[in-house]
């Protein structure tokens, strides 16, 4: 364990960090996080159209919502 | 006089956030929706971490009481589903001369075989900051990584999955896009990710 927490510690960006006493029993403890990605035909036709035009500029509200987050986040 | 310490369940911003480690109060998260609460203050946000499943960050306070989170995961999508979608199984094989300067364009516009793309996989704020600006906050936070990301592992968009009808809206109003109207998945470009991360 002590081998584990200085590699942690010697990571510039420490992303991922196992605590000492975790052991994996089983791939079936893995939580299901990524739900099923398959895109049905509409979905991929919006993203087709998507990637092949122009990104649309981001909008007022999410440009506020960056100010406010500054009361916030510092 | 008695110099009282503040309780570490009050929120003192400003908030940080950083990638989930052992060291931070997860115990007392709680969010409305119980699999969010669950998946935080149990063990499953760790199992994800060490099964590369997902990077999980939290948004905590100098007490390091954590206050929010997001996961974020890595999928892909074929050049060839996207394009079969927009013009059929055989779009590789044109007849025409339209056809063929199409396939030009195409070309340019998806180089690659596969399509990398980012997930949002679960993003939560703790129900006392309910009603104010924390979760937009949170999600321009969120938006930051995402960008940040992008830049060590290319990524042209990002996806998420709405929970229910009223956070369709919520998104919707911050510029993302419903991919159809069979189920909630939503999306925004990475280069629109990238204007807003670079906006003043």
């Amino acid at each position: 364990m002590d081998i584990r927490r200085q590699m942690t510690e010697a990571v510039h960006t420490p992303e991922i960090i196992v605590p000492d006493d975790y052991t994996m029993k089983s791939q079936a403890e893995t939580s299901r996080t990524v739900p099923a990605l398959a895109l049905p035909q509409e979905g991929l036709r919006t993203l087709a159209k998507a990637l092949m035009g122009a990104a649309p500029a981001p909008n007022s509200k999410l440009l506020a919502a960056k100010r406010k987050a500054r009361e916030w986040f510092g | 006089m008695v110099w009282i310490e503040p309780h570490p369940r009050v929120a003192e911003p400003p908030f940080i956030v950083e990638p989930l480690a052992p060291t931070h109060d997860r115990a007392a998260f709680f969010c409305r929706e119980e699999t969010l609460t669950e998946y935080i203050t149990g063990p499953k946000a760790f199992r994800d971490i060490a099964n590369y499943s997902a990077t999980v960050y939290v948004c905590v306070d100098k007490n390091q009481v954590v206050w929010g989170y997001f996961t974020l995961h890595s999928f892909s999508i074929t050049r060839d589903e996207l394009l079969s979608s927009l013009h059929g199984p055989n779009w590789e094989n044109p007849t025409t001369s339209k056809e063929r300067r199409q396939l030009g364009d195409l070309r340019r516009a998806f180089p690659h075989p596969v399509v990398s793309a980012t997930l949002l996989g679960k993003i939560a704020g703790h129900q006392i900051l309910r009603g104010t600006d924390f979760g937009a906050g949170l999600m321009t936070k969120m938006l930051e990584k995402v960008w940040e990301a992008a830049q060590l592992v290319a990524s042209r968009v990002l996806v998420l999955d709405a929970k229910n009808d009223t956070l369709v809206g919520l998104y919707h109003g911050y510029g993302f896009q419903l991919l159809s109207s069979e189920d909630r998945r939503m999306f925004m470009l990475m280069d629109t990710v990238k204007q807003f991360v670079e906006a003043k």
